[in-house]
Parts: structure tokens; C-alpha cells; sequence
């Protein structure tokens, strides 16, 4: 029997290796410190209201006077995560919010002194941190702001701890280095303006680079680069203009140069005095997505207005839309153009203040076909497929969109060569992998390293690679004496790898006996310890191709499963107002940008005749029939609860409250607790949890959205399976509307993923429900290897059916040996 | 510090206390006053009871209760405050208090955590009434508390002295944005007291530090602090709680004019953001600027009142100037308010 055994045992290491090639070492958990969202040990039973408590009963107030509520300042959180479940007081204010506005709207100077700057960041704040840290993104300016433009004025604040002699800020555009100012204004904002030379800036697009370089005044240590930070104000950060250039626009192509405004917001302004018209509405979205994927900014919203909305502000782009006798009483004169058929053009004078864009024609069909030429130029020839990623607007250069095994040196991805003299170095990259990437399970990419250490740095010392802000490999220096690493091979696990565009970043800690030591010089001493080469390469294997659904991921990332299919998508808003219609347009044109061309739809006016088709469903939940509702595994009492939020809050957070004190008083004795401290270990050592050790995926649970949320994103299937189904909800339309624009922003859509996304306005908090259950789509036609890969990955999240696997073949082999065996030889 | 300083400290303290006449023995809160909040908060066994919190009791409400006995001059229940704080939340390893007790849940106290206001409200009181009735236990009490906020509470980031909300859940270690301080826990005036007890370069540094950061807490259109602000980066409103002005940093301009630190600017500013058109003060969303609770307790309004006496010695409207016990809160507010403007102030009465 000894060969049997044996051949069993080879067959299994093949089959191994075949079927589930094994989790790749993933150290999630670990963060450099200082980043680490750990929880305090033992200090904080998780116990009640943890965070700033708020009366829950109120004794009788006086009949006039309202409840004056203390919150007595309440400490406590223990976690994070549980702190703003009593946000709401328990009754709400007794008086209407009658605040009078601190400031006045903008007058006409601040208005003036607008037309003077043009706004580049294209992020509501912007953080540089660390010892050396860099953005580089690509503004559009038209000709007369590239003429106009004479200096970049940076407004910024700095930590305390920032050395200004040894601190720099580093602008440059078009590769141009300006002029380097030190950073010296930790105790308020301080503004830099650094001169343009003539001839920098162009019209079109313009590369902009900011970053700092930063030594702290006194702390040679690791852990003391983390207190360095500059922070950038996007309100006080533009290109001063000598002539009132910024907002005046001619060409169609200057939509481009919509920009952002002081707050890092894009605001596309539709002004459709015909939008409640039902078979309008379709080419407003239309006329939306067309702007939306021009302007192509990661923080924008459309809004529809029936009458010009004042001021304008920078960041923002009016257009005017509707038949030539609709849109006659919004402006002083009407142009000629539009009298005598389609017409899309900068118009400027007709409305106050501001270059106003305008689509019409004498009768709506006009307007349908100049919407169509707005649209026809930025549509993406059929069959064509992307080889990037527009992340341009704010990260440049665009991510590479990597279908399978490939290659791509640093220098393609925008990294130069640099020489660093400090403790720790960061730079990062991006990589776009398509909408049916499945390899999380299993996957590795490899990054081949070149780079150089000098004799100073001291073992101890490593590099580490990040994927989307988590840990994913880490090399440790461990010779003394200086080395060169020629393209050393470091994987890199996939599993932190979403479809869409990716971070990748490399870190390198290094430490030196000067910084031991710490003598007065070590910090500012500019002698290179590190130097990383352009000529390393990320190379990403060949990953298995299937798309999912739900899977809110592949939609923030590059709109799947909207982008594509013969099918336009089809839509429904619950009614033709204004906050709806501009809750579905900002979605749309954000699915637009992330799937690079305008997404065909099919406004329909009942989920009924949705049928099978991948479908958006905009509207408040109340109205959404309940049969949609459990579509999306959401429980139908929301529908009604979700609007009377104390009560769902209440009960809701208490019951969740209630479980998790008496989980923490069932203490399960010693057998127990042995039980979970080996789980934890396990964890802990081999990322090993009761969640990997699966048959099949767990049951999707029905979920009622708790009462401090104000907007919902949520997908499923259709009834038959054959539709991807999305829906936008909220309980009231205007909390839609303020949701749809506060997820769609890049920092919130980049964390979409799951099945159900929520957002919580009060606390500003994104949370994801995952999704459970899965349905497959196939993308690609027939390969064994795409096949083989798709079973691994599924075997790695299955890990017990693949030991059932494994165990049949076995036993199969160990029969088919037996009667083998029982055929053959000798018989007694 | 070592021992021996610490006993240097302790006999020079023990020794000022002796030659230091009973100067501050008048009472700045009437005895009418004092009884009127003692009905309507102090329970027989020595807690206050935060009425609009189903009637808890925390660490804040014991100290505040300890201070206002002493501003009363009412050494036995004083004494009676105290010795429910000692027994019931001085239940820490560390010295530090639990923050909240609860007469409905069973232990008292279910969450271990401490409330840093609330140990500095203490340790407060207990030096001012070491001082004004002689008391050497109350001394070395505020002493201990002292230390153990000095120890566990207090710390150095970036180059600048912070006073963590609690010793758990609010560094860098414990949220990505951290470290988040609470802006209202800065009870200023007591600062240089502590001192005095457990001596240490970090009080005063962290006075000068959290008045200049107070400057810098201007948040929305309304510019006014957040109740608890992130100080990862540039100090803005935390992650994870509502961005608001509310019922915390209501007090502190009382507490940065009780301690003179402010500048007219930053009283003008306060002032004007926290108050409405109609004089009512109210708490406000950050971002929108618009107004969350409009309040009408005497307790909130006394407020800006008490800035334009410290300011410009505008009188106190006269509705003002009496006090009736409405909630625990506002009634507490109304109270130091008013002490305050009869120690110092007394042409705004």
C-alpha cells in the first residue's frame, strides 16, 4: 500500500497547487505606527453610550421654553465606530433654525477677486505629509488664463515641528520648477506666491506638481516623520490672473477649464426652465452626462435650476438649456443662433456675471440634436477599449488599465528617479484593473525593484509596498555596508486590489547610527541614504476574468455593469422635480467619468416595465414600490421607519447595544474563552478566521438603514438575475440630493464596495455592507486558464469546499487503486 | 519628579496653607441660590443627577457640584459630594475617575473610561476647598488626581501639549485621526492650582497651548470650535462626530473668561456665533452654520452675556441676574456665570 499512498500524496501537492494556490502572507493589520487604528485593550469594556451622551428622556419642559439639553461631555469611545449612534437629539429643535448668516453672500469685490484667480486644487483639503510627499494633477486652462497667469499663490499651514530651514515647498508646472519657499507658518495660514516664468503655462492642459520636502526641527526617530504635515488650502491656492479671465469662457472646448472652486467643488449648473416635462427629462441627463465627462472633475454635482441661480462661483458652469422661447426670460438678449436651429455655444453677457453655456434651438427636437453633437464628440467609438483610466483631473498621469500579464516601468507611471537623504521615503502610483477582476483571493503581483541603499543605513531598516492604503509586502534591509537591489522580486499581494484605478505605494523605512546618535546637523544633512530608479517595473500576472453582482466596487470604479451592453440602462426617478432629476444626473455623469463615455439610458416611468435590464432607481424610499425594496434586501419597514428616525435609531442602535453588553457578560468560561484566544491567534499569525473557513458564502441578511443615515446606495439583482439593479434612496428628496453629491465625491466613491453603501451626513461617515452572495456574469469568451484561475479564487474564499474537493479525489484515487490493486497481481 | 521634591512640594504647600489667611472665605453664590440647586440636583447620597440624562451622574456633575459647594461655602455637603465621588467613581487603577454612573444599570458604572474634565473639575475643587477650610486630605486628594491627569491624560504631539478627552479611545493609536481634544475640557483657571499641588512645566505650557489653539478653532462660516476637533493635521472638526457647536463648547467662553485668558476678539467672536438675531443663543451645524437647539435657559444665555460685561462692562440683563434651577446643565452654567461677575465684576450686577 506504501505507493498508493505515495502517488495520493503527489497528487495532492499538484492538486494544491493547481487548484488553490494559497493565500499569499498579507500583514493587513500591521500599519506603521502612528497610523494605527488600534483598539485600547482592555481599558474600555465596550460598554454603553460611548459617545457624547444626549438626554434620552427629558423632564417636562416649561411650556415655552425648550428642552435645554445638556450633553454632558462625554468622553468614552472605546471604538471609534460605535460613537455617533446617538448623534440625533431625542426631539428636535423646538424653533425653526433662524441663524443669521455669519457672512454676507460674496458682493461684487469678492466676486472681482474671483475673476482673478483660477482655482487648481481639485480636492477639498489636501494634506502633505511626512518627510518628502507630492500631488501632481492636470488643470485645463483656456488661452487667456495661460496668457494671464503670473503666479501660483499657495496658502498653507505646516506642524509646528516642521524645520523651515531644512522644509521646502516644491511647485512645479509643466515640469517647470518654481521658484522653492520654505515652509514657515505653523501658528496660521500663511500664503506663498511663487512667479510663473512667461511661456510655462499653455492653453489646454497643464500638469501641476505640489509637494513638500520636510525636516523636523528636533526628532532624528521614525515615528517623529509622522507628525510633519503641510496642509494646503484649496480657498487661498489659485494662479493669480492680471485680467478678469477666470470665469469667462468662448469655445466649447473651455468646458474643460470649469476647474474647481475655493472649496475643491465643481458645480455643473443646469438651468432648464422645462425640466418637470417628462419627455425632456431624458436629454437633460443626457445633456448632463455630455458636460459631466468634459469637465471631468473628481468632486462635481449637477444641479437643475428653473430660474438663474445667484452669484455664480468659481468652480461652477451655467448652462442654460431649453427651446429659444423657454429660455428668452432668463437672459437680457437672446442670441440669433438659437432662433434658427441647434445651437451649443459660450455666450457671455446675456446673464449677470458670467459666461453662460447655451443648448437650444427653436423647438425641442433642436435642442435633442444639439445635446446629440454635445454628446456624439465624447463617446467612445464602439468596440474600442480603454488602455487607462481618466484619473487625470486629479492624479496624473492616468492610471494604465492592466487586462493581464504585463509590465510597466516606474517611468510610465510617473515616477522619476529620486536620491533621498532622509528617514522615510513614499511614493505612490496608480493601476487600473478592469471591472471583472477576480484574484483578491489568491492573486500576487510582483513588484521588481531597483534601487540603491548607502552604507549608512543600518539593518533593521526596510521597504514596504502598500496597496490602497494596506500593507501588502514588506523587505527588510538586513546587510550593513550599502547594497543595489537590480530589479529584486517583491510580491505583492492582489488582495487589496479593487477594479478601478489603484494606489500603490512604496515606502522605504530607513534608519542610520547619525539618527541614533541625533547630533545637532543629522536631521538637515542632505547626504543621499536612498535612491529609487524609474527602471523598476510592476508586473501584475495573468488574473482571472468575472464580473460580480452586487458588487458596488466595480461600479464606483469604472461603472460596471453600466458602461457596457447593447441595452441602454434604464432609469427611474420617482418623479420629475428638480432635487431628483439632479440626484440622477450627478449619478450619472459620475458613472459617466469612471466608465469613460456616456452611459445610454431609458428613462422609464414605472419599475415595472424594467424587466430584466441592468436598471437606476432614484427616488426617496417611501416611494419606492416594496417590491423593489426586498429586490435589494432591504427590510420593507424602512420604507415607513426610516423617516421617523429617532425611533429606528433608538431601537436599532439599543437592540445592536444591548446584544453586544450581554456578549461581553456571557463571559462562556474557560472552554470558551480558550477558543476564541485560538481563533484570535490565528488570526493573527496566519490570517486564518472562521469566515475563511467556509463552505459556501453566507446568507444575504436584510438590512434596515439606522437612523443616522441620510443616504443609501444600494445594488442587487433583478428577479430573473439577468440585471444589475442600483438604487439611490434617501428618506427625504433633499437629503438625496446632498447624499448623491456627497458619495459621488472621490474621496467618499472611492470607498464604495459591497452591496449596500451608507452615509451619514451628521458624522460625515461612508459604511459598507458586504455583500454575501455573489452572482457570477461571464465577460470573457471560453479560456481553460481564465477557468482554472476563476476556480482557484473561488476555491481560496471556499476554503472548505475545497478541501471537499480535495478529499474526493482522494478517495476517488484511493478506490481506483483499490480496484486496481484488486485486479491486478497475484491472487492467493 | 522624585519623591523627595514632591515632599518639598507637599511641606511648602502645607506651610502656605497655615500663613495663607482664610481670605477667599466669602461666598460668591447666595445661600438662597445654593439651596435652590442643592433641591434640584443634589441627591441625599452626595450625587449630582445630570436631570436631563435619565438621570445619571457623572464625574463632570461631581466636580462641579464640589466647586460650587466650595464657591457656597457649604463645607459639609461639599464633604457629602466628595465622598460619593470617592467611593463610587474613584474606581480607576490610575486615580482617575469612571466618567458616568448610571442608577439604572447594574454596576453602577459599565464603562471604565474617565472624562478628563471631570478628574480637573475634582482635583479643582478639592484644592480650592483645601484652602479655604484648611484641609490637608483635600489636598493631598487634589494632589493624587492631579498626577494622575498629568500622567495619563496629558501629552506631548507634534510639538504641542494636548489634553486628551479620556485615556482611552482618543490618540493617534486609537483613531486614524487622531489625537481629538476636546476644546470645552480646558478648564483654564484651574491649570495654575494644579500646578501648585503636582508641580510640572506641562501646565503651563498646556495653558498657552490651548489658548492659542482656542484662537485657532474657527470652523464654518459661523467660526466657531467643534466639540471635539481632530489635531492629526491642522486642527479641524473630528471624524465620526457630528461637526458641530454644541452642548460642550457652550461653556467654553466661561471658562476662558473666569480665567481673564481671552482677547476681546476672540470673546466678539464667540460671542456673535453663538448667538442668534433674537439674542438667543443656540448650538449650530459647523458646516451649514445653521442653528441644531435654539436655547432659552437663563443658564445658556448668561453667556455672552458675561462676555460683554468681561469685555465692554455691559450690565447683565436683569433676567439674568436671578437664578432659578431649570436643568443641571444650564442651572450649573448660570451659576459659575454668576459667581464669577459677583467675585470680580460686580459693576455688570
Amino acid at each position: 500500500m506504501r505507493h498508493p499512498l505515495f502517488l495520493a500524496a503527489v497528487m495532492a501537492s499538484f492538486a494544491a497547487t493547481a487548484l488553490a494556490q494559497t493565500a499569499p502572507f498579507d500583514m493587513s493589520p500591521e500599519r506603521p505606527s502612528g497610523a494605527t487604528p488600534s483598539r485600547p485593550q482592555e481599558a474600555v469594556p465596550p460598554a454603553t453610550p460611548q459617545a457624547p451622551a444626549r438626554p434620552a428622556v427629558r423632564p417636562a419642559p416649561p411650556p415655552v421654553q425648550p428642552p435645554a439639553s445638556p450633553a454632558p461631555p462625554k468622553p468614552a469611545p472605546a471604538a471609534p465606530q460605535t460613537l455617533p449612534s446617538p448623534a440625533r437629539p431625542a426631539t428636535p429643535p423646538q424653533q425653526p433654525a433662524q441663524a443669521a448668516p455669519a457672512t454676507t453672500p460674496l458682493g461684487a469685490s469678492a466676486n472681482a477677486e474671483d475673476d482673478r484667480r483660477r482655482y487648481i486644487l481639485p480636492f477639498a483639503d489636501l494634506g502633505l505629509s511626512g518627510e518628502i510627499d507630492q500631488r501632481q494633477w492636470t488643470i485645463y486652462l483656456t488661452p487667456e488664463q495661460a496668457q494671464a497667469a503670473t503666479a501660483l499663490t499657495i496658502g498653507y499651514q505646516n506642524a509646528i515641528v516642521v524645520a523651515p530651514e531644512s522644509s521646502n515647498l516644491l511647485a512645479a508646472i509643466n515640469n517647470v520648477p518654481l521658484e522653492r519657499k520654505s515652509i514657515a507658518s505653523p501658528d496660521a495660514e500663511a500664503s506663498a506666491s511663487l512667479a510663473i516664468p512667461p511661456g510655462t503655462l499653455q492653453a489646454g492642459a497643464n500638469v501641476i506638481t505640489l509637494g513638500v520636502q520636510q525636516r523636523h526641527r528636533t526628532d532624528c526617530t521614525i515615528e517623529s516623520t509622522y507628525d510633519l504635515w503641510t496642509d494646503i488650502n484649496p480657498a487661498s491656492t489659485f494662479l493669480s490672473l492680471n485680467g478678469d479671465v477666470a470665469n469667462s469662457f468662448t469655445s466649447i472646448e473651455d468646458i474643460q477649464a470649469t476647474g474647481a472652486g475655493s472649496d475643491g467643488m465643481t458645480s455643473i449648473d443646469i438651468v432648464a426652465p422645462g425640466l418637470a416635462n417628462p419627455v425632456f427629462a431624458e436629454t437633460l441627463l443626457r445633456l448632463s452626462q455630455a458636460l459631466a465627462i468634459r469637465t471631468q472633475m473628481p468632486n462635481q454635482r449637477v444641479v437643475f435650476h428653473t430660474s438663474v441661480p445667484s452669484p455664480h462661483k468659481p468652480g461652477s458652469l451655467l448652462v442654460l438649456a431649453g427651446t429659444s422661447r423657454e429660455i428668452a426670460s432668463l437672459m437680457r438678449t437672446v442670441p440669433p443662433e438659437v432662433l434658427s436651429g441647434p445651437y451649443t455655444g459660450f455666450e457671455n453677457g446675456i446673464v449677470s456675471g458670467a459666461s453662460t453655456f447655451v443648448v437650444s434651438g427653436p423647438t425641442p427636437q433642436a435642442v435633442q440634436s444639439a445635446v446629440d453633437s454635445l454628446l456624439t464628440s465624447v463617446e467612445r467609438p464602439l468596440g474600442s477599449s480603454r488602455t487607462s483610466l481618466s484619473t487625470k483631473a486629479w492624479h496624473t498621469p492616468d492610471a494604465p488599465l492592466v487586462m493581464s500579464d504585463r509590465k510597466i516601468p516606474l517611468s510610465a507611471l510617473g515616477i522619476k528617479s529620486t536620491e533621498f537623504s532622509g528617514r522615510r521615503f513614499r511614493t505612490d502610483f496608480t493601476i487600473g484593473v478592469p471591472a471583472d477582476f477576480y484574484a483578491a483571493a489568491y492573486g500576487e503581483a510582483t513588484f521588481l525593484l531597483d534601487a540603491a541603499y548607502s552604507g549608512a543605513v543600518l539593518p533593521g531598516s526596510h521597504i514596504d509596498v502598500y496597496v490602497n492604503g494596506n500593507i501588502a509586502s514588506t523587505v527588510p534591509i538586513s546587510n550593513k555596508g550599502g547594497g543595489i537591489f537590480r530589479h529584486l522580486p517583491i510580491n505583492v499581494t492582489l488582495r487589496h486590489f479593487v477594479p478601478g484605478a489603484n494606489t500603490v505605494a512604496i515606502e522605504a523605512v530607513l534608519q542610520t547610527e547619525a539618527d541614533v546618535a541625533c547630533q545637532p546637523g543629522t536631521i538637515a544633512d542632505q547626504t543621499p541614504r536612498f535612491a529609487l530608479f524609474d527602471t523598476s517595473e510592476f508586473h501584475m500576472p495573468n488574473f482571472a476574468l468575472i464580473s460580480r453582482a452586487p458588487d458596488l466596487a466595480a461600479t464606483n470604479g469604472v461603472a460596471q455593469p453600466y458602461r457596457a451592453g447593447d441595452q441602454p440602462v434604464a432609469v427611474f426617478m420617482e418623479r420629475l422635480d428638480a432635487d431628483i432629476l439632479s440626484s440622477a444626473a450627478t449619478l450619472l455623469g459620475r458613472l459617466a467619468v469612471a466608465a469613460g463615455h456616456p452611459i445610454k439610458t431609458d428613462l422609464v416611468a414605472s419599475p415595472s416595465v424594467v424587466g430584466e435590464r441592468n436598471a437606476l432607481f432614484i427616488g426617496t424610499l417611501s416611494q419606492m414600490p416594496p417590491a423593489l425594496i426586498t429586490q435589494f434586501n432591504i427590510a420593507p419597514a424602512s420604507q415607513t421607519e426610516w423617516n421617523d428616525r429617532q425611533t429606528v435609531a433608538q431601537s436599532g442602535n439599543q437592540t445592536d447595544q444591548l446584544f453586544e453588553d450581554w456578549r461581553q457578560r456571557v463571559d462562556g468560561g474557560l472552554w470558551q474563552g480558550q477558543i476564541s484566544s485560538f481563533e484570535e491567534w490565528m488570526r493573527r499569525n496566519f490570517d486564518i478566521s472562521s469566515e475563511t473557513l467556509r463552505f459556501l458564502p453566507g446568507a444575504e441578511e436584510v438590512y434596515a438603514p439606522p437612523g443616522n443615515v441620510n443616504f443609501m446606495l444600494a445594488q442587487g439583482l433583478s428577479p430573473g438575475g439577468e440585471g444589475v439593479w442600483t438604487l439611490a434612496t434617501a428618506p427625504t428628496s433633499a437629503d438625496l440630493l446632498s447624499g448623491t453629491s456627497a458619495v459621488t465625491q472621490l474621496k467618499r466613491w472611492s470607498a464604495l464596495s459591497g452591496r449596500i453603501v451608507t452615509y451619514d451626513a451628521t458624522a460625515d461617515k461612508v459604511e459598507v455592507i458586504a455583500a454575501e452572495q455573489q452572482t457570477f456574469f461571464i465577460t470573457r469568451s471560453f479560456s481553460f486558464s481564465n477557468w482554472r484561475l476563476i476556480a482557484a479564487n473561488w476555491l481560496s474564499s471556499n476554503t472548505l469546499s475545497y478541501s471537499l474537493v480535495f478529499i474526493g479525489f482522494l478517495s476517488l484515487l484511493g478506490m481506483v487503486t483499490f480496484v486496481l490493486l484488486r485486479r491486478l497481481g497475484r491472487k492467493p | 519628579m522624585t519623591a523627595l521634591s514632591r515632599l518639598l512640594v507637599k511641606t511648602i504647600w502645607l506651610i502656605a496653607m497655615v500663613l495663607v489667611p482664610m481670605s477667599v472665605k466669602a461666598a460668591s453664590i447666595n445661600a438662597a441660590d445654593w439651596e435652590s440647586y442643592r433641591t434640584a440636583f443634589l441627591d441625599p447620597s452626595g450625587r449630582i443627577i445630570d436631570t436631563a440624562n435619565n438621570n445619571i451622574s457623572h464625574s463632570e456633575g461631581q466636580g462641579y457640584g464640589m466647586w460650587l459647594a466650595v464657591l457656597a461655602d457649604d463645607v459639609s455637603n461639599f464633604e457629602l459630594i466628595w465622598s460619593f465621588t470617592k467611593t463610587e467613581l474613584l474606581v480607576r487603577d490610575d486615580g482617575l475617575a469612571a466618567w458616568k454612573w448610571d442608577p439604572q444599570s447594574n454596576p453602577h458604572v459599565s464603562d471604565i473610561n474617565n472624562a478628563t474634565d471631570g478628574d480637573i473639575l475634582i482635583a479643582y475643587a478639592l484644592a480650592l476647598a483645601a484652602k479655604q477650610w484648611s484641609r490637608r486630605d483635600y489636598a493631598a486628594s487634589a494632589q493624587a488626581i492631579a498626577q494622575a491627569v498629568l500622567d495619563n491624560a496629558i501629552i506631548e504631539r507634534g510639538g504641542r501639549t494636548l489634553l486628551l478627552p479620556a485615556t482611552s479611545g482618543f490618540s493617534e493609536a486609537d483613531r486614524p485621526d487622531g489625537p481629538i481634544v476636546n476644546p470645552s475640557y480646558f478648564i483654564f483657571e484651574a491649570f495654575p492650582v494644579l500646578d501648585e499641588l503636582a508641580p510640572s512645566p506641562v501646565w503651563e505650557r498646556l495653558t498657552a497651548d490651548g489658548v492659542a489653539a482656542m484662537n485657532g478653532y474657527a470652523f464654518g462660516d459661523r467660526k466657531l470650535p467643534a466639540d471635539w476637533v481632530s489635531l492629526k493635521t491642522r486642527a479641524r472638526p473630528a471624524d465620526g462626530f457630528p461637526q458641530e457647536f454644541g452642548y460642550n463648547s457652550l461653556r467654553i467662553p466661561l471658562y476662558l473668561a473666569r480665567a481673564g485668558l481671552g482677547s476681546h476678539d476672540l470673546y466678539d467672536r464667540l460671542s456673535r456665533g453663538m448667538s442668534l438675531d433674537t439674542g438667543n443663543v443656540a448650538t449650530f451645524d459647523l458646516r451649514s452654520g445653521s442653528a441644531k437647539d435654539v436655547l432659552f435657559d437663563p443658564g445658556y444665555r448668561v453667556i455672552p452675556a458675561l462676555l460683554a460685561c468681561v469685555s465692554a462692562r455691559t450690565p447683565l440683563p436683569h433676567d439674568l441676574r436671578t437664578y432659578t434651577s431649570t436643568l443641571y446643565y444650564p442651572s450649573t452654567l448660570h451659576l459659575l456665570a454668576l459667581s464669577f461677575v459677583a467675585q470680580t465684576n460686580q459693576e455688570c450686577l
